[in-house]
């Protein structure tokens, strides 16, 4: 029967103010773990899909759903610009690389994106099987987009306008898969990329039925355009009679990595003074919306910290009331031979002890929320699950939560060491 | 081998009390009786080591205890001394048998279970080892307090009352079992109490 196996003891024998401790520690715990891998991901999400650019280019409208719709994909674009304007960037000396991005359509809700195979190099992505495409209407998919869709190499399917799941079908244009993306833990696995010229060639052919629809279909599109900007340029082409020119060609955005640091103080003024275009720069804009976020994140982490601090005045009460109930059987252990440094430490164990199976309950808890978000994050936005392994700020919340532990013990176990064996004890 | 001389305790605020000097041979016997307020209680825990005295010496084993630093007594305590109380007291999260095992661990001895069975075997609650003390009637909690005295075999068993809360059958039982384990350890018993029915069952007797 050893000191540790006591305070066990202790514990188990006053379940009532145990199992309030370990509901408040467990609460606490598992809440601000939850949180700190909830930011830890989108941090990582983030930093992962900016990977190296340093520069956007886009239809001049909000900077951040600029970035948003370009680089994360999850809003719609601002617009569309002229390739050849895009162009005229591109040879400027500061830029090392500049990536162009055609989107507008989905497949089943996932993106289809016109671009080079300089975009998937951003993001050192290999091909998990297959060949990345070659010509017009071949494209290579995404790891998620493979799982989800069961998309195998040869298969072919339509894109659908728009970029949610409802949009029209463009029926005589098919894809066909040609290579299967590798996990890159980055935006690429839930995108579908193909060569640009596939996302000019389905439209301009698309034209054709649409102007046999007449004005009724006109008149649907001009709607489109005040909810969904990229529909704009579209729109627009079909106003002009002389469509199929170069001249005419446009993307969605154009994605810049500076030749040198340079670049970042003159680029962006030029393009937004002297273009109509918008240049954006998405490290800034994502701190932006970090901060944004980090209000929410910062609540959430005061609140737990909260629950966290009850949990350990919790732990105070329940060991400073039994303590005085067992100043008895303290003294009685001094008379047989404790010292006081034993006494002190077999309350000290106890909370300590609380503490320890109050963060693994909380750990256990926060996972079983994580499985939870990760589900959930799968449903609506095809990503993949989240990683359960221990970060770095768990070591240091498991730490803080032992000291919680410690601390809520340490008045009490400096009654245990005060006890008078002679005092207690003569109380007849 | 148990010898008081010249001692004294006063408390802060309260009374003083000067106490006879008592000498012990081995396995030799004593009852101190007196009535309530004379400092019995007193005088026991200063002996058993729980109260430091003001003045004198208490020589336990060769060993002058009252000069012990406070580590080497409670150790001293553990090993040589075994205290029956007033009113007894337990671990309450731990069974009869738990606590004996308890008190042999606190004392730095090995904890020996046998040991432990076969000293609630002699006082003849064995059947109760494995129930919480609290669950025990007020009969077998005095026993159970005596087993926990006599565990690791001390070389001086002291009892404060061990018989006022008893009836006289229960009191004769106790009073046996004391004496018949102090015997079988050749150990020093001495007894503080106020039950004169006692009295008739020890040859060395003095009163305060």
């Amino acid at each position: 029967m050893n000191g540790i196996r006591l305070s066990w003891r202790n514990l188990v024998a006053r379940p009532l103010g145990t199992a309030l401790s370990l509901l408040l520690l467990l609460l606490g715990v598992g809440l601000i773990t939850l949180v700190l891998h909830l930011q830890n991901h989108l941090q990582q999400q983030m930093t992962n899909n900016l990977a190296g650019i340093d520069l956007v280019v886009g239809a001049k409208g909000s900077p951040l759903q600029l970035i948003l719709s370009s680089v994360l994909h999850i809003d719609n674009p601002t617009g569309n610009i002229a390739l050849a304007e895009a162009e005229k960037i591109g040879r400027n000396p500061f830029v090392k690389k500049a990536v162009p991005l055609s989107f507008g359509d989905n497949y089943q809700g996932y993106r289809i994106v016109g671009t080079t195979l300089e975009y998937p190099a951003i993001y050192e992505a290999q091909l998990a099987d297959g060949k990345w495409w070659e010509q017009p209407m071949e494209a290579c998919i995404g790891s998620l987009v493979a799982e989800r869709l069961h998309l195998k190499i040869g298969d072919h399917f339509h894109g659908n306008h728009g970029l949610d799941e409802h949009g029209e079908g463009h029926e005589e244009h098919s894809y066909r898969v040609v290579g299967i993306i590798g996990p890159t833990q980055s935006v690429v696995d839930q995108l579908i990329l193909t060569a640009t010229e596939s996302v000019w060639e389905v439209h301009e052919h698309e034209e054709a039925p649409h102007h046999h629809d007449g004005e009724n279909h006109h008149d649907e599109h001009h709607h489109d355009e005040t909810e969904e900007h990229h529909y704009e340029a579209e729109a627009q082409r079909k106003e002009l009679p002389h469509h199929h020119e170069d001249e005419d060609r446009e993307i969605t955005a154009l994605l810049i990595q500076f030749r040198n640091p340079m670049g970042a103080i003159q680029l962006p003024r030029m393009i937004n003074e002297n273009t109509s275009m918008q240049a954006a720069l998405p490290a800034y804009e994502i701190n932006r919306l970090m901060h944004l976020l980090g209000f929410g994140i910062r609540s959430f982490q005061w609140l737990s910290a909260i629950i966290l601090l009850v949990s350990g005045i919790s732990v105070f009460i329940s060991l400073f009331t039994a303590l005085r109930e067992r100043r008895f059987e303290i003294a009685l252990m001094r008379t047989y031979g404790a010292s006081k440094g034993q006494v002190f430490r077999l309350v000290l164990y106890e909370g300590i002890f609380l503490a320890a199976i109050g963060f693994t309950l909380g750990s256990l808890i926060a996972r079983i929320g994580l499985w939870a978000v990760s589900l959930w994050l799968k449903e609506d936005f095809g990503q993949g699950m989240l990683s359960a392994a221990p970060i770095a700020e768990e070591y240091i919340l498991f730490g803080l939560t032992l000291l919680v532990g410690a601390l809520a013990a340490l008045i009490p176990a400096i009654q245990a060491l005060r006890v008078d064996i002679s005092e207690t004890l003569g109380q007849a | 081998m148990f010898q008081v001389s010249q001692l004294q305790y006063s408390y802060p605020k309260g009374p003083s009390f000067q106490f006879p000097d008592l000498e012990l041979k081995e396995a030799e016997h004593l009852l101190i009786l007196g009535a309530s307020g004379v400092g019995k209680t007193t005088l026991l825990h200063l002996i058993g080591g729980l109260r430091i005295p003001g003045q004198g010496q208490i020589s336990i084993q060769g060993t002058c205890i009252n000069t012990l630093p406070q580590g080497k007594l409670d150790k001293f305590r553990g090993r040589n001394l075994g205290i029956v109380f007033q009113r007894p007291h337990f671990v309450e999260a731990l069974t009869a048998l738990e606590n004996l095992l308890l008190v042999q661990k606190l004392s730095g001895l090995a904890t020996e279970k046998k040991q432990a069975i076969q000293v609630l075997n002699n006082l003849g609650i064995e059947a109760l080892a494995h129930k919480k003390p609290y669950r025990l009637s007020q009969g077998e909690q005095q026993r159970l307090s005596i087993a926990m005295a006599v565990i690791n075999r001390p070389k001086l068993l002291l009892a404060d009352e061990p018989t006022s809360s008893l009836d006289d059958h229960n009191s004769e039982q106790v009073i046996d079992l004391l004496m018949k384990e102090a015997e079988q350890n050749s150990a020093n018993l001495i007894i503080i109490t106020h039950d004169q029915r006692v009295k008739s069952r020890f040859t060395n007797t003095i009163t305060l």
